[in-house]
């Protein structure tokens, strides 16, 4: 795709529509988290091989590995939090956990939040309908109620010059340029390893979601993830 | 480098698509299948029948899942902290906040840094593609979640439909930056002109990365 057709076509959204984008992922943001099994890289959601799920992937640590490097291990004492805010509020509707122990990896949910699951301390329900555990660096599950479930270490999706970007922020007198142009900008990810854990949702247990807050006209659900300290 | 980098796009959509007509034969039909009681660990069960898709292990019972567990890290859209945090203990705040609280504690210090981006390259923020001010950037911002449509296709940004969720394969540096920096043509600071090149990094998916239209979708560790 052009640039030009790209513009175009953003030109052409409503302002709301904006509500959102934004800049290169979270590694490596911040002091109280970095490097820690709790610094969370990246976020994705998207629609399932299946149509009618949503995957929800959490990446972490924030600095990712090269090829052949040990795995790190998933931190015991760090709970994995899917926050899914089905009605629009910014308040979690329902939370999805995951948390290791002793080479597997626990699911507890989706399941509807009450007030010891929401906001920023929580607790972990073992009673929720749907759990699953999988072997972490083993096989991925589905289980009989139609819900997918991996962790393990993976290759990093994500793609960006984030050197350069370091530049940029310091300004002309480091970049003078900004960005390098594509046959010098280079991908700090490349060819790098994160820890992921990986879950598909059937939308039937979630529903419809609420109207995009950007007002596309879209209904979505407003999604984020947590990590979690003990 | 884009032009490749959105035909790989493309083509990872053509897959998706064309996967969801035959799925039926997946390749992981068996004589037998797998079940939670064949007295064999498998189909990712933690024991013999018992985990993974089967019920919970006896041990399970046994694993301690009591205390609470109290936020370190929060994320929604990608890079929010990492671009728009003032500082090192403001990016710390922004961490242990929740979305509910976002907007109003972190608006005003989001502009100012999307003001201060320009400043350092001796301009002035301009109204961007969808006429935004930095103001209302800011605000935008600051409610950092990452919306995904159960009931459309999935997109950060494809040329008609914007933010219903992030694929793997979404360049959302570039997105974020051409709403940024690009000014009302979305072409401001292209590198043209004596101007700096501010509106891509330049750099699009890894075509290495094996990804699947399967999942888990991410590709094995190098």
């Amino acid at each position: 795709m052009k640039k030009s057709k790209l513009i175009a076509a953003i030109g052409g959204l409503t302002l709301a529509a904006v509500a959102t984008v934004f800049i290169a992922a979270d590694h490596i943001d911040s002091p109280s988290v970095l490097n820690g099994g709790a610094d969370i890289a990246d976020l994705y959601a998207f629609e399932g091989e299946n149509p009618d799920n949503t995957v929800f992937i959490a990446t972490l640590p924030a600095m990712t590995l090269p090829a052949g490097s040990p795995a790190i291990d998933f931190d015991e004492s760090v709970l994995v939090e899917f926050n899914i805010d089905t009605t629009g509020d910014g308040v979690e509707d329902f939370v999805l956990q995951a948390i290791p122990r002793d080479g597997v990896m626990y699911f507890f949910g989706p399941y509807a939040t009450t007030a010891d699951t929401t906001g920023k301390v929580s607790t972990i329900d073992t009673n929720a309908q749907y759990q699953a555990s999988v072997n972490i660096n083993g096989a991925p599950v589905t289980s009989t109620d139609g819900l997918s479930y991996y962790a393990g270490t993976r290759n990093d999706a994500f793609f960006f010059d984030f050197e350069q970007f370091n530049n940029v922020k310091q300004g002309p007198d480091v970049a003078p340029n900004g960005f390098d142009q594509a046959d010098e900008a280079s991908d700090l990810f490349s060819g790098l390893n994160v820890n992921a854990i990986v879950v598909e949702v059937p939308n039937s247990i979630l529903g419809d979601g609420a109207p995009h807050g950007a007002g596309t006209g879209v209904d979505v659900y407003n999604v984020w993830v947590e990590t979690k300290r003990q | 480098m884009k032009i490749f980098k959105y035909t790989i796009l493309s083509l990872f959509a053509v897959a998706v698509l064309a996967s969801c007509g035959d799925d039926d034969d997946n390749g992981n039909v068996v004589a037998a299948d797998p079940t939670c009681s064949d007295g064999i660990q498998n189909q990712g069960e933690t024991g013999v029948d018992c985990g993974g898709p089967c019920t919970p292990c006896e041990d399970m019972g046994t694993v301690d899942f009591s205390g609470t567990f109290t936020q370190v890290d929060i994320m929604g859209r990608p890079g929010i902290n990492t671009v728009l945090g003032i500082s090192d203990e403001r990016k710390d705040d922004f961490n242990d906040s929740t979305p509910a609280e976002q907007g109003a504690n972190f608006a005003a210090e989001f502009t100012d840094m999307i003001n201060g981006y320009h400043t350092a390259y001796g301009a002035e923020y301009e109204n961007n593609i969808l006429n935004l001010t930095a103001d209302q950037m800011g605000s935008i911002l600051a409610l950092d979640v990452l919306q995904v449509a159960p009931n459309a296709p999935t997109t950060y940004f494809d040329g008609e439909n914007v933010l219903t969720g992030r694929n793997l394969t979404d360049d959302v540096v570039d997105v974020s930056l051409v709403l940024l920096f690009g000014g009302a043509n979305g072409d401001r600071f292209d590198g043209d002109d004596g101007l700096p090149e501010l509106v891509s990094d330049n750099v699009g998916f890894d075509s290495t990365n094996a990804i699947t239209t399967s999942f888990p979708y991410m590709a094995p560790a190098n």
